[in-house]
């Protein structure tokens, strides 16, 4: 339906389109579902799990000791803002899987959390460069409240996938919601098809 | 949990408009289907320019979810923020009988239900009252014989800028187990006799200490919900006198 008194703000063009739905925003909105973690990288570490077994855990010294990959992308919020051209560094869910000596396997990840949280998306999709662990947002270290020292990034998706704190990612056969998948938000979250919600 | 079921949207219209600040307006829709929802959840609006240029945006609903057999309608509390295109659509366009697009209820962590009778705290920065509000009101209607005790501290910046005042007010004078606190951040202090519920300064940890060393029994789990600074700062305050982590959930607005 038309809004006949809605006229919109003129906003600054994108530099790219943004997905439907969307809004530029300039800032770097604080989304958190409960207080912000506050993580030592003294005592940080990250394993990947495929079923029950871990094949590699990482120190925040091995993490930076593997093939550092800056990523220059546009970032989406399923809370309709979108921020462009941000600079990430970070490595690659790939270099990783390669220092642990193992084939990517097909099916599902679920990301967990310092705090609690999981998101879970298919394993395809943080694979081939699509998803990194990021320390470094716009050349500084990643603050706490964005989820610093270390988070998840898949920026093709709605950011609340990008998994704040990251500690592990588990291999799975079968999909499995995460924390806001369970809640009705959707199980992929593709914001170019605007799947915010079950079933979107 | 059903995951089975798209949230559709619908076309709700605008039955009345309430001025209750001088930034916020409470807009009342009826909704010609009212999915029963919990108190904290939210909907979202979409609005359609005539070139076809959409916006879309979440708003918490302040109304009580209950009782929900006969909801025609719910309420949404709009604050309007500067540069906001459907803040300010809402405001200074949205007339009584105008239509407007929404879907929900959406979101399921930042909820409260009253058939938890543990005592719970809720903290509130300006219209982060909104979802907490639907809370509140689902707290006071619902029929139970034992409501949680429930402890809200409120921050706004002056007297013109506390929202829902009178009925908070009102509640606390009437509910011994609802305690109120409202922190006046750039108002001019008063005699405490003559604005009862009051402090003149912003909340800080002596703020929080002191009003939950009036209950009886400490809250086992706490809500914050405004901007993102003031969330952050107040869920520091939370883990600082020792609440467990995973007992705070927050919701944050703004950049």
């Amino acid at each position: 339906m038309i809004n006949n008194k809605f006229f919109g703000r003129k906003r600054a063009e994108p530099t790219r389109p943004i997905p439907p739905g969307q809004y530029l925003e300039d800032g770097f909105p604080v989304l958190s579902a409960g207080p912000t973690q506050r993580v030592d990288k003294a005592t940080w570490d990250f394993s990947i799990e495929i079923g029950d077994d871990t094949v590699g855990t990482w120190t925040w010294d091995a993490l930076n000791a593997l093939p550092q990959t800056d990523l220059h992308t546009d970032l989406h919020c399923v809370t309709k803002w979108s921020k462009q051209d941000t600079d990430w560094r970070g490595v690659t869910i790939d270099a990783l899987l390669a220092d642990a000596g193992v084939q990517p396997p097909a099916g599902f990840i679920m990301a967990s959390s310092d705090g609690g949280y999981t998101t879970n998306v298919p394993s395809a999709d943080v694979i081939d460069g699509k998803g990194l662990l990021v320390h470094t947002y716009d050349g500084e270290p990643l603050e706490a409240e964005h989820g610093g020292p270390v988070r998840l990034l898949i920026p093709h998706l709605y950011l609340w996938k990008s998994a704040k704190w990251i500690r592990s990612l588990k291999f799975m056969d079968k999909d499995e919601p995460g924390f806001w998948e369970r809640y009705g938000y959707h199980m992929y979250g593709d914001p170019w098809r605007e799947q915010r919600y079950t079933n979107d | 949990m059903s995951l089975a079921s798209t949230i559709e949207w619908q076309i709700a219209t605008v039955r009345s408009i309430h001025v209750e600040s001088p930034r916020v307006k409470l807009f009342t829709l009826e909704l010609p289907v009212i999915t029963p929802f919990r108190s904290g959840q939210h909907f979202d609006v979409r609005l359609t320019a005539p070139d076809g240029y959409q916006a879309q945006r979440s708003y918490s609903v302040s109304s009580s979810p209950e009782p929900a057999s006969n909801l025609t309608s719910i309420e949404f509390t709009v604050e309007l923020i500067t540069d906001g295109e459907v803040s300010s659509y809402f405001h200074e366009a949205v007339e009584v009988g105008d239509q407007i697009e929404i879907r929900g209820p959406i979101g399921g962590h930042f909820t409260w239900s009253p058939i938890a009778t543990k005592p719970v705290m809720m903290i509130a920065g300006g219209s982060g009252i909104a979802p907490i509000m639907s809370m509140i009101r689902q707290r006071s209607n619902t029929a139970a014989i034992e409501k949680s005790p429930m402890l809200l501290i409120f921050s706004a910046r002056t007297e013109a800028d506390i929202l829902f005042a009178t009925e908070l007010e009102s509640i606390a004078v009437n509910d011994t187990d609802f305690h109120l606190l409202v922190a006046l951040t750039r108002a001019e202090e008063v005699a405490p006799d003559n604005r009862p519920f009051r402090q003149f300064r912003r909340i800080d940890r002596p703020t929080i200490e002191s009003e939950l060393s009036n209950l009886a029994t400490h809250p086992s789990s706490a809500y914050i919900c405004g901007g993102s600074s003031f969330v952050e700062a107040m869920a520091n305050h939370l883990l600082g006198i020792g609440m467990p982590n995973n007992s705070i959930r927050t919701e944050r607005f703004g950049p």
